[in-house]
C-alpha cells in the first residue's frame, strides 16, 4: 500500500495561450509527506495545483492521484481523494461560514443530500481545530480575508482528503494563525495524509515540510530536504536574488536577503 | 450552526405553501366584479350559482390566478438559477435580455403561426428556443475564459433587450397585430391577454425545470463559489452548467409565452428569500417556486383591482417594485467590489 505515491506529477507540461507555463514538471509526494513548493511569481505554482485538482488538463505528461490518472477519475471521486485550499476566496452570496465548511462534505454526500449528522460533526471538528467555530453563523460577506481563508481551509479538512493542496494558505494570516494552520497540516500528514504547500514564506514552510521544491519558469530547479535546497545557488536560480544562508538554531536555515543598492532617482523624499 | 435538515426544509416549504395558497384564495375572491365570497365558493363547488358568476369565477379568475402562479414560480426559479450560475445576485432573466430573446421567439411563432398552421404549443417552444439563443449570445459576449464580467453582462442585456423589443414591434406590425395594445401588453408583461390554452405547456416546462434544478441544489451551491471551487468539490461543471441553463431557458420560455416581458420577479423574490431563509439552493430553489407564485398572484390581483375596472399590466407593478431594488443592489454590489 505504501508503495503507491499519494500524488505524482509525471513530466507535466502545459501551455496557456502562447506561454509555456509548465515545461515538464516531475514531482512525487509520498503518503504522510509534506512537500513545500516555492518559486517566483508566475513560475507556475498555482497552475500546477490546478492541473492536480482537475481544473486544467496537462497537454503532456499526467498527474496520478493515489495511483490513478487524475483526468480519468470522476470529479466526485477526485474530490474525495484530493482537496484544495485556494489562494483567494470571494463568495457573492451571504452563505454562513458553517455552511461553506459543510460544502466540503459534498463529495461524500448523497446527490440530493441534506446535511447528515456525520457531515455536521466533521464540519464542526474542522472549525474547532482551526479555532473558528465561533464564526460558524457569521456571513462570509462580513468576514476578513484571513477569516475567510481559515473557513476554506476548514472546508478542505472537512472534505477528508488523502491529499491536500494549499495555495498560499497563510497569505492573509497573522503569525500565530500561520503557525496554527501549518501545525494542523503537519498533524494531517502525521495521520497519513499528504500535503503540497505553496508558500512564499520559505522559512516557515521549511519548518513543517519534509522536502522543499523550487519552481522557476515552469521547471523544477531543486527538490530535497529544506537545508539542501535553501542554498544561495538555488535561491538565485529560482528567485534571482542574492541571499546569505545562516544555520538556524533548529536546523532550518535562516535567509538574509541582500537588497539592491539604494537609488536616488526612485521618487519620494523632498519635492524639488 | 445553520444546517439543512429535513425539518427545516419541510418547515420553510410548508409555510410558503400556506402563503401561496392564501394568495391564490385572495386572488380568486378579488376582482373588479363585486362578488361575495359565498358566491365565489358556491360557484367553485358548482352549486346553484348563476351562469354569469360561474363565467367570472371559473373562466376568468381561476385560470388567471393559476397562470400568475405558474409564471411567477417560473420567473423566480429562473432568477435563482441565473444568479448562481453567473455568481451575481443582480442576474435576472429580464435584465439580462433572456426574456427578450424568449419574447422575440414567442412573437415570431405567434405572427407566423397562423400562416404556417402551427399548433398552440409552437409559442412556448419558440420562446424556449429564443431564450436558449439569447443565453448562448450572452455567454459568448460576457464570458471570457471563464470570467464573467458583470458590466458586460448588464450592458449585453440592456442592448439585447432594446434589440428584442424592436424585433417584437417589427414582427407584430408586419403581421398586422394592428391594435398596438397587444404589442404593448407583450412588451410590458401582462396576464390580461394570457392564453389559458398554454397553461399545460407552462406547467410542464416548470415541472421539468424543477425536476432538474432542485436535485442540483448542492451543485448550485458549489457553482456559486466559482467554477474552480465547484470542480474541486466534485462537480462536473460544464455538464451542470449546460443542463441548468437549459432548465433556465425552459422556465423563461414558459413564463414569457403566456405573460410577455414581466420583469424583476427573478430579482425580487430570490433576494427576499435569501434574507429570510438563507442562500442554500437546496432550499432556495423550491422556496422560490412557491414564493414566486405567491408574489405574482398578489401583484396580479393588485393589477386587476387597483384602478377599478381599468386594469394595469402586472409587469408595470413588478417593474415599479423591482427597478428601485435593482438600483439599490447595484449600488451595494458596486460598493462591495471596491471595499478593502
Amino acid at each position: 500500500m505504501s508503495a503507491v505515491p499519494a500524488l505524482v506529477f509525471d513530466d507535466v507540461a502545459l501551455r496557456l495561450g502562447v506561454r509555456e507555463v509548465l515545461r515538464g514538471v516531475s514531482l512525487e509526494l509520498a503518503p504522510g509527506e509534506i512537500l513545500a513548493l516555492a518559486g517566483a511569481n508566475g513560475a507556475g505554482k498555482t497552475t500546477l495545483l490546478r492541473v492536480a485538482s482537475g481544473v486544467l488538463r496537462a497537454q503532456r505528461g499526467e498527474v496520478r492521484v493515489l495511483g490513478d490518472p487524475g483526468h480519468a477519475l470522476a470529479p466526485r471521486e477526485l474530490a474525495r481523494r484530493l482537496a484544495v485550499v485556494p489562494q483567494d476566496v470571494s463568495i457573492p452570496f451571504p452563505f454562513r461560514a458553517g455552511e461553506v465548511v459543510l460544502m466540503g462534505r459534498s463529495p461524500h454526500a448523497r446527490r440530493f443530500g441534506l446535511d447528515a449528522g456525520e457531515d455536521v460533526a466533521r464540519a464542526r471538528e474542522a472549525m474547532q481545530r482551526l479555532g473558528i467555530l465561533a464564526l460558524a453563523d457569521r456571513s462570509m460577506l462580513e468576514l476578513s480575508g484571513g477569516e475567510r481563508q481559515l473557513v476554506v481551509a476548514a472546508r478542505a479538512f472537512a472534505q477528508q482528503p488523502k491529499v491536500l493542496l494549499l495555495d498560499e494558505p497563510t497569505a492573509h494570516l497573522d503569525l500565530r494563525r500561520r503557525i496554527e494552520l501549518l501545525a494542523h497540516v503537519r498533524d494531517f500528514a502525521a495521520a497519513g495524509g499528504s500535503a503540497l504547500v505553496v508558500s512564499h514564506d520559505l522559512e516557515l514552510a521549511a519548518r513543517v515540510c519534509d522536502r522543499l521544491a523550487l519552481l522557476a519558469e515552469g521547471e523544477v530547479v531543486a527538490v530535497g530536504p529544506p537545508a539542501e535546497v535553501m542554498q544561495p545557488r538555488w535561491l538565485r536560480e529560482a528567485f534571482g536574488i542574492d541571499a546569505r544562508v545562516l544555520a538556524g538554531p533548529d536546523g532550518v536555515p535562516l535567509l538574509v536577503p541582500q537588497f539592491p543598492p539604494a537609488r536616488a532617482d526612485a521618487g519620494g523624499g523632498e519635492i524639488a | 450552526m445553520r444546517v439543512l435538515s429535513a425539518g427545516r426544509v419541510l418547515g420553510v416549504l410548508s409555510a410558503l405553501l400556506v402563503l401561496t395558497l392564501a394568495a391564490m384564495v385572495i386572488g380568486v375572491l378579488t376582482g373588479p366584479a363585486d362578488l361575495s365570497p359565498e358566491q365565489v365558493v358556491s360557484s367553485l363547488l358548482n352549486a346553484e350559482a348563476t351562469p354569469a358568476v360561474n363565467d367570472i369565477v371559473r373562466k376568468v379568475r381561476v385560470p388567471r390566478v393559476l397562470l400568475a402562479a405558474l409564471v411567477g414560480a417560473s420567473l423566480a426559479v429562473a432568477g435563482v438559477l441565473f444568479q448562481a450560475l453567473l455568481r451575481n445576485p443582480l442576474a435576472d432573466p429580464y435584465v439580462l435580455g433572456v426574456s427578450g430573446g424568449a419574447a422575440l421567439g414567442g412573437i415570431a411563432a405567434l405572427t407566423l403561426g397562423a400562416s404556417l398552421g402551427l399548433a398552440a404549443g409552437a409559442v412556448p417552444l419558440a420562446a424556449f428556443a429564443g431564450a436558449v439563443l439569447a443565453t448562448v449570445l450572452l455567454y459568448a459576449i460576457a464570458n471570457v475564459r471563464g470570467f464573467v464580467s458583470a458590466t458586460h453582462l448588464l450592458l449585453t442585456g440592456v442592448v439585447f433587450n432594446a434589440f428584442a423589443s424592436a424585433g417584437i414591434v417589427f414582427l407584430a406590425s408586419l403581421a398586422g397585430f394592428g391594435e398596438g395594445n397587444r404589442i404593448f401588453l407583450w412588451l410590458i408583461g401582462s396576464l390580461s391577454a394570457a392564453r389559458v390554452d398554454l397553461a399545460g405547456w407552462v406547467a410542464a416546462f416548470l415541472v421539468i425545470a424543477l425536476a432538474v434544478a432542485w436535485p442540483a441544489g448542492r451543485a448550485l451551491n458549489l457553482l456559486a463559489l466559482g467554477e474552480e471551487a465547484a470542480r474541486q468539490l466534485g462537480v462536473d461543471v460544464a455538464r451542470q452548467q449546460r443542463v441548468l441553463l437549459l432548465a433556465n431557458s425552459l422556465l423563461v420560455g414558459a413564463a414569457v409565452s403566456v405573460a410577455g416581458l414581466v420583469g424583476f420577479v427573478g430579482l425580487i423574490v430570490p433576494h427576499l428569500l435569501r434574507l429570510l431563509v438563507g442562500p442554500d439552493h437546496r432550499l432556495l430553489v423550491p422556496a422560490a417556486a412557491l414564493a414566486g407564485a405567491a408574489f405574482l398572484v398578489i401583484c396580479d390581483t393588485v393589477a386587476r383591482t387597483l384602478l377599478g375596472a381599468r386594469e394595469l399590466p402586472v409587469g408595470a407593478i413588478t417593474a415599479l417594485l423591482g427597478g428601485p431594488l435593482f438600483l439599490l443592489l447595484l449600488r451595494r454590489h458596486h460598493a462591495r467590489a471596491f471595499a478593502p
